[in-house]
């Protein structure tokens, strides 16, 4: 049996469809999706809430006591939040051969079927690509923590060294594979 | 595309009615279980949608681009969920009201690695090319050729040992 005769088989079976329902479920909550969100309030409405904020200000500026503010220990004090932080990024890989997963070792070969497994830290959520020896084969978003991304890579027999390069808008790390073992 | 990426309602319907039946199939061969597809079909179109911005012709034609937000719908369910063992129950069920070999070649499928299935889906069922399966299964053409021929290969030995 040729590739043709083969895929026409396939091809014949009964295409499964998506019931009515579900169709007019999609439609539906497509719509609610693109639907514009309902007007907040009437315009004037602007000018009462500035005015009884400006009403509350004022209040609050004659009730508060006249002490100053205790600010604590200048030398105690803490940075916080996102600002000035390097962004850390970190790409680990994984290998899964015959079902089990295992640790990469690099300067490795591996055998062909072996199916390399990319996982990344970082501490922001961040957009990706992931390309192989220049070629993008994957990209998406990372989120804060460890992600596994949802694609791997299945080395073929007679593939040669990979460089694996993962890049981000903070910055990139880089994974390299040898040759496929024969 | 373009008017889907503009929010306009009639362009996701034409986009909707002309791949509805083919990506279901797709979808419906990946998982089996038929309220797990009726679940990712929905999600891979809104998030067609959501992900509007992000379509470019320059990435490849939209089809591909479709099926890749299925493929990783999908991908990320079973890593989620763990593998699939509800797909060859199903098939034992209807193999008694199977005349015609249909449940043969829908086990043989079934029977497929998934990353060997993806691609035999595409390639033969929905006549996509190497470039295109490889834009959809976020891998390269060589990759996707590889894959496809293991694939056939796989499925013949089957039908032929049965």
């Amino acid at each position: 049996m040729n590739d043709a005769e083969l895929d026409a088989l396939f091809k014949a079976l009964p295409e499964p469809e998506p019931s009515a329902a579900l169709e007019q479920q999609v439609l539906h909550n497509y719509a609610r999706l693109v639907a514009p969100p309902p007007p907040l309030a009437p315009k004037n409405r602007h000018w009462w809430g500035m005015g009884l904020a400006t009403a509350s200000l004022t209040a609050l500026f004659y009730l508060l006591p006249d002490a100053p503010l205790s600010v604590g220990d200048p030398s105690q004090m803490l940075a916080r939040g996102i600002g000035g932080e390097t962004a850390s990024l970190h790409l680990d890989a994984a290998v899964q051969i015959a079902g089990q997963e295992q640790r990469l070792s690099v300067g490795t070969a591996y055998p062909a079927g072996t199916t390399v497994i990319f996982r990344v830290s970082t501490d922001r959520s961040l957009p990706y690509t992931l390309a192989r020896n220049g070629q993008i084969f994957a990209q998406g978003t990372l989120s804060p923590g460890e992600t596994v991304l949802p694609t791997g890579y299945m080395l073929e027999a007679g593939e040669g060294a990979a460089h694996f390069v993962l890049q981000t808008p903070v910055g990139s790390a880089e994974l390299q594979i040898p040759a496929v073992r024969p | 595309m373009d008017l889907v990426q503009a929010g306009e309602k009639e362009a996701f319907a034409v986009l909707f009615s002309r791949y509805r039946v083919p990506l279901y199939g797709y979808i419906r061969r990946m998982v089996s279980r038929s309220e797990l597809a009726d679940e990712l079909f929905q999600d891979t179109f809104l998030n067609v949608h959501r992900a509007r911005d992000t379509w470019s012709s320059a990435h490849g034609s939209f089809r591909s681009w479709l099926y890749r937000i299925a493929t990783n719908a999908i991908r990320d369910r079973a890593r989620m969920q763990g593998r699939r063992p509800e797909v060859l129950e199903e098939h034992e069920r209807a193999r008694a009201e199977d005349p015609l070999g249909k449940v043969a070649l829908e086990r043989a499928l079934a029977s497929l690695p998934d990353n060997l299935r993806d691609a035999f889906l595409l390639g033969a069922i929905a006549g996509f090319d190497h470039n295109e399966i490889a834009l959809s299964l976020s891998i390269t053409p060589d990759n996707a050729r590889a894959r496809l021929s293991r694939a056939r290969s796989h499925l013949r030995e089957r039908l032929e040992g049965s």
